[in-house]
C-alpha cells in the first residue's frame, strides 16, 4: 500500500502567508528600530572616547574609538581621533596607521597629512636617537602619490564618464557625414581616450591592480621578520614602526611581507595594519 | 618617493628623488580631474550649518505685519528640519519655504551633500502688544540642532508710533554709514567713482584704476579695494593678468564671485567715452600699523571685437600696468586701550553648554559664537581657566561671508570641558575686547556666564607623560615634550559614518565599464550587418527577377491543363519579357519586336537565340489572340520552348548597355 501525497488544505497555505508576513514587518520594525539605537550607541560612545581623550587617558579613548570601528563606523573624523590617541601616547605608527586610513576615505585631508608628517618626524627623532641616524620613509612611492589626494570614486566616475564620451566620439566619427562634425571629432577623439587611458590607470593604481598585495605599515618597532610563519623560525631582519610594507600572503594568524629594499618575510597579523576599507 | 634623514643632532637632510616626477604626474591629473572634482568630490567633510532668523523691521503697531526670515545653510550635510521659534502674539498669515543652493552628489549608498539651504519666511500679523523675545530657530543637520540668534521684537498699541528699531539678527548697516532721508538710493556699489581721476594713469586708449574707499584706515579695519580697466573699445575677450597686485601687510578676502561675466558700464574721462570693467574687488584688512601699498595689477587687454577676426581691422593685445595705491593705516588710539589686544570690528559673543549637569569625567562641550563684521579671522578667545575643569584646546571653524562686501560671519569655538571634581561651577563670561572703527571706541564682546553642576567621585588629573612604560624616553633624545601637539586639535563632531561600499565595489561597475565599448561594437557590427544586407540585396535583384519568370512559366501548366490557352500565352510571353529585363537589366516592354531583336543583338545575344526569341513572343502573341483555341500538346510544347529558351537567356551575359 503506498501513500498518497496529500494536498495542503488552502487554510494551511493562508496560514503561512500571514506568518511570512508577520515575520517581514517584524524584521522591517526591527531594523527600522535598530538603526537610530545603533547611532544613538555609536554616538555615546564617540562622546565616551571623547571624555576619555579629554581626561588624558589615551589608551582608554583609543579602544574605544577603536569599538566604533570594529562596530562598522568608517569615518575620517574617528581615525583622525584614533589616531591622535595613539599619538598622544606616543604609539606613531599606529597613529600614522590610522591616519593613512583617514585617507583612503577623505583624500586631501591636510590635518591628517600634516599630522602624518609630525608622527613620522617624530619616529624619525626616537630612531635617530637610538641608533645615531635614521631615515624615515615620508612620502608614498611616486605613482601611489600622483592620486594620493584623490578618491577612489572621483575616479572611477571619471572614468566611465570619459568612457561614455569617447566612445560616442567614436560612434559619431563613423556616422557623421559632416565635415565639421568628423573633424571636431577627430579632435576630440584622441584627446578623450587619453584623458580615459590616463583616469584608467590613476584608477588601476587606486584600486591596487598594479600592486602586488594590499598596503600595509608595521605597527611596532623592531618587528622581527621570520623565514617561515612560525615563532620558531630564524630572523630575516627587523621591521621600523610605520614602515611601508607588502602584504603577499597569509597563513594562520600570519603574514607574508615585502619591506623597501626586496626583503620578504613573516610576520605576525598584529603588528601589522592593512591599508584597506573592510568589507562589511 | 622622498625621505628624510634624521640624525642624533637633530639636522634633516631631504632626498627630493623624484619629487619632481611626482609633481609633473600630479600636475598633469589634475589637469585631467579638475572636471571631475566639482562632479565627484570626495566624502564630505564634517557637517557645520549656520541659522539666522532675520526680519524686516523689528517695532511695529498691532495689526502690522512683519518677515521673518529663518535661513539655515549646511555644508557637509542636508537641513533635515527647521523649528521656528514660539510665535505667541502674532499670527502667521503666509509661510514660504525655499530650499536654494543644494548640490548632491550620490554614490553607491551613500549620498554627498556638498551644500544645502532652507529658507523659511513668515509674515507675521501683530495681534498683542508687548516686548516679544523669539528664542533661537532651530536646524537639525545630520542628526545635530543648530540655533540661530535670538530676536526682540516690540508691538506698540494702534494708534501708537512704533520706536525706531535696529535690524536684527543679520549685519547692521552703521547708522553713520546710512543715507540721509530723502537721498537717492546708493548707486551700483561695483560703478566707478566720478569726479577726480585718482589712482591711474590716464591713456586715451585704454588704463587701470586702483580704488579704495579708506586712505586711513585703523589696523584691523575693512578697506575696500576696487581694481577697474577703462577701455575706449570693446574687449574681444577676457584680459588676462600678467602680474597680480600685491597686498603685503593685509589679509585680503576676494568680493567677487569666483565665476561670473564681465559687464561693462560707460563713463566719460575728460570728455571721452570709456568703457569700465571691473577687474579686481577684495577686502583688505591692514595688519600693521605705517604706509602700506596695494601693488599695481598688469593685464594684457585684448581689445577689439570678435568681429575683427573677418574684417581688416588688426587684433591687438595692449599691456596695461596700473598705479600702486599707498594706504596709511593708523595704530589703535591709545586713550582707552584694554590691556588685552583688542579685534577690530563690530562683534557679538554667544555661549553655550550642550548640557549643564554632568557626571565627573564626562565631556559636555562648550560653544562660543563670535558673530558680527570685521577681520573674524583674527579674533581669538582665550581657554578659560577653572579650577576643577579640564578644558581641551578648541576646535574652531568659520564661515565668512561678505553681504554688501562688508566682510564678517560666524567664528565658532568649540571646548571639550571634563570637570574632574563634583560642584556647581560658573564658567565666567568668554569674550574679547573690541575696537569699533566707526566710532573710534574701544569696547567689550562677551558672553553670559554659564553654569556646570557635576556630580560624581573624583578623576585623576592626567599624568604629564602619558607615554606607555615600555617606551622609555632614549638618552640624548630631543624629543619634544609632545610630539602629537603639532597634530590638529580632537574632531569632537563626527558624521560617524558607516562603511559604504565604493562603486568600484558596486556589482554593477563592471558592467557600467564595458557597457559603452560594447555598445560601440554592437553599434559597428549592425552597421556592417545592414550595409551587407543592402549590397546583397541589390546584387541579387536579377536573380530574383528571373526566379519570377520561371514561376510564372510553371503557372502555364496549370492554365495549359484548364484549358485557358490565352492566359497561358499571356503567362509564356510575360515570363519571357521578364527573364531578358531580368538579364538586361532594363525594361524591354517598349519595343517592338523587331527592335526588340536588333537590342538584343546590340546586347551581344546571338543572332540566332535573338531570332528564336522574337519569334516565340510573336507566336505567343498570335496564338493569345486567335480566334481558335490551341491543343494540350502544342500548349506543352510551346511551355518546352520557352523553357529552354529561359535555360539559354539565364547563361546569356549581355554586354553594358550603351549610356544615352
Amino acid at each position: 500500500m503506498t501513500a498518497r501525497p496529500r494536498s495542503r488544505p488552502a487554510s494551511v497555505h493562508a496560514a503561512r502567508g500571514r506568518c511570512a508576513s508577520t515575520v517581514a514587518v517584524l524584521a522591517i520594525l526591527v531594523s527600522v528600530v535598530a538603526a537610530p539605537a545603533a547611532a544613538d550607541s555609536h554616538r555615546a560612545l564617540f562622546a565616551r572616547a571623547n571624555a576619555a581623550f579629554a581626561r588624558g587617558d589615551y589608551q582608554s579613548a583609543a579602544q574605544t574609538y577603536a569599538q566604533l570601528v570594529d562596530a562598522g563606523v568608517d569615518d575620517a573624523d574617528v581615525y583622525y581621533d584614533l589616531a591622535l590617541s595613539h599619538a598622544k601616547a606616543g604609539a606613531h605608527g599606529r597613529a600614522i596607521y590610522w591616519l593613512e586610513r583617514a585617507l583612503i576615505v577623505s583624500p586631501g585631508d591636510d590635518a591628517a597629512e600634516a599630522a602624518i608628517a609630525a608622527s613620522q618626524a617624530a619616529l624619525g627623532r626616537r630612531r635617530a636617537a637610538a641608533s645615531g641616524e635614521a631615515t624615515v620613509q615620508t612620502r608614498p612611492p611616486f605613482r601611489e602619490a600622483a592620486v594620493r589626494g584623490v578618491h577612489v570614486d572621483t575616479l572611477a566616475v571619471l572614468v566611465l564618464a570619459l568612457s561614455v564620451l569617447f566612445f560616442g566620439a567614436l560612434v559619431v566619427l563613423r556616422f557623421a557625414r559632416g565635415e565639421t562634425t568628423r573633424l571636431a571629432s577627430w579632435i576630440v577623439a584622441p584627446l578623450l581616450g587619453l584623458g580615459l587611458g590616463v583616469a584608467a590607470l590613476g584608477l588601476a593604481q587606486k584600486v591596487g591592480l598594479f600592486d602586488t598585495g594590499d598596503a600595509a605599515l608595521a605597527l611596532d618597532e623592531d618587528l622581527a621578520l621570520l623565514e617561515a610563519p612560525d615563532p620558531r623560525a630564524a630572523t630575516r631582519g627587523l621591521l621600523h614602526e610605520g614602515e611601508r610594507l607588502r602584504v603577499v600572503g597569509r597563513d594562520r594568524g600570519w603574514a607574508r611581507v615585502r619591506a623597501p629594499g626586496g626583503r620578504e618575510g613573516w610576520l605576525r597579523d598584529d603588528g601589522l595594519g592593512t591599508l584597506r576599507r573592510d568589507k562589511r | 618617493m622622498a625621505l628624510a634623514r634624521h640624525s642624533r643632532k637633530g639636522t634633516i637632510s631631504l632626498d627630493f628623488a623624484g619629487s619632481q616626477g611626482v609633481r609633473a604626474v600630479v600636475a598633469m591629473l589634475a589637469v585631467a580631474l579638475v572636471g571631475t572634482a566639482l562632479f565627484a568630490a570626495g566624502p564630505a567633510r564634517a557637517q557645520s550649518a549656520t541659522v539666522r532668523m532675520t526680519a524686516n523691521r523689528t517695532s511695529l503697531t498691532v495689526g502690522e505685519t512683519l518677515t521673518l526670515e529663518i535661513r539655515a545653510e549646511a555644508t557637509g550635510g542636508r537641513v533635515e528640519s527647521v523649528e521656528q521659534p514660539n510665535l505667541t502674539g502674532f499670527d502667521v498669515v503666509s509661510r514660504q519655504l525655499a530650499t536654494p543652493m543644494s548640490f548632491q552628489f550620490g554614490f553607491g549608498g551613500r549620498t554627498q551633500v556638498v551644500q544645502s539651504s532652507t529658507i523659511q519666511t513668515l509674515t507675521l500679523l501683530a495681534r498683542r502688544p508687548g516686548r516679544y523675545e523669539l528664542r533661537p530657530a532651530r536646524a537639525v543637520v545630520g542628526g545635530r540642532t543648530f540655533e540661530s540668534n535670538r530676536l526682540s521684537l516690540v508691538v506698540v498699541p494702534a494708534g501708537q508710533k512704533p520706536p525706531p528699531g535696529p535690524l536684527q539678527g543679520g549685519f547692521a548697516p552703521d547708522p553713520a554709514d546710512e543715507p540721509p532721508a530723502g537721498a537717492e538710493p546708493p548707486a551700483d556699489p561695483l560703478a566707478p567713482p566720478t569726479g577726480r581721476l585718482d589712482g591711474a594713469q590716464f591713456d586715451a586708449e585704454a588704463f587701470i584704476r586702483t580704488v579704495v574707499d579708506k586712505r586711513e584706515p585703523w589696523v584691523g579695519e575693512q578697506v575696500t579695494v576696487t581694481i577697474y580697466l577703462y577701455v575706449r573699445s570693446g574687449i574681444r575677450s577676457a584680459p588676462t593678468a600678467s602680474r597680480e597686485p600685491t597686498a603685503e601687510g593685509f589679509w585680503v578676502h576676494d568680493l567677487l564671485p569666483p565665476q561670473r561675466s564681465l559687464e561693462a558700464t560707460e563713463q566719460n574721462v575728460d570728455g571721452t567715452p570709456f568703457r569700465v570693467y571691473v577687474m579686481r574687488r577684495f577686502a583688505a584688512f591692514p595688519l600693521r600699523a605705517g604706509e602700506l601699498t596695494i601693488g599695481a595689477l598688469t593685464l594684457d587687454v585684448p581689445t577689439g571685437t570678435v568681429f575683427d577676426l573677418f574684417g581688416a581691422t588688426p587684433q591687438r593685445a595692449l599691456r596695461r600696468d596700473g598705479v600702486p595705491v599707498a594706504i596709511r593705516a593708523r595704530p589703535l588710539p591709545d586713550a582707552g586701550r584694554p590691556t588685552d589686544e583688542a579685534r577690530v570690528g563690530r562683534f557679538t559673543v554667544e555661549s553655550s553648554l550642550d548640557r549643564t549637569q554632568v557626571a565627573t569625567g564626562d565631556a559636555v562641550t562648550l560653544t562660543a559664537r563670535v558673530r558680527g563684521t570685521g577681520n573674524l579671522r583674527d579674533v581669538r578667545i582665550p581657554t578659560p581657566a577653572i579650577d576643577g575643569l579640564s578644558l581641551l584646546e578648541p576646535q574652531i571653524k568659520d564661515e565668512i561671508e561678505a553681504p554688501g562686501d562688508l566682510v564678517g560671519g560666524t567664528r565658532t569655538f568649540e571646548w571639550l570641558v571634563v570637570p574632574r571634581r563634583p560642584g556647581s561651577y560658573t564658567l565666567p563670561p568668554l569674550g574679547f575686547d573690541t575696537f569699533d572703527p566707526a566710532a573710534g571706541t574701544y569696547g567689550r564682546a562677551e558672553s553670559a556666564a554659564l553654569s556646570l553642576v557635576a556630580a560624581g567621585n573624583v578623576v585623576a588629573e592626567p599624568r604629564p607623560d602619558d607615554a606607555p612604560a615600555d617606551r622609555e624616553p632614549t638618552e640624548g633624545a630631543d624629543e619634544p615634550a609632545d610630539p602629537a601637539a603639532s597634530y590638529g586639535p580632537l574632531r569632537t563632531e563626527s558624521a560617524l559614518r558607516r562603511r559604504a561600499p565604493t562603486l568600484v565595489e558596486q556589482p554593477w561597475f563592471p558592467y557600467a565599464l564595458g557597457a559603452p565599448a560594447a555598445v560601440w561594437l554592437v553599434v559597428l557590427l549592425v552597421a556592417a550587418a545592414l550595409r551587407r544586407a543592402r549590397t546583397r540585396a541589390g546584387a541579387s535583384a536579377p536573380q530574383r527577377a528571373f526566379r519570377g519568370a520561371r514561376k510564372r512559366l510553371a503557372k502555364v501548366d496549370a492554365l495549359a491543363k484548364a484549358g485557358d490557352a490565352r492566359a497561358c500565352y499571356g503567362e509564356l510571353s510575360s515570363a519571357l519579357k521578364a527573364a531578358l529585363e531580368a538579364r538586361l537589366g532594363e525594361p524591354v516592354g517598349g519595343f517592338t519586336l523587331s527592335a526588340l531583336r536588333g537590342h538584343l543583338v546590340t546586347r551581344g545575344m546571338p543572332e540566332e537565340l535573338a531570332t528564336r526569341l522574337v519569334d516565340e513572343l510573336e507566336g505567343a502573341e498570335f496564338a493569345r489572340f486567335s480566334a481558335s483555341g490551341a491543343s494540350p500538346d502544342e500548349l506543352s510544347r510551346a511551355r518546352d520552348r520557352a523553357q529552354a529558351l529561359l535555360d539559354r537567356i539565364d547563361r546569356f551575359t549581355p554586354s553594358p548597355a550603351e549610356r544615352p
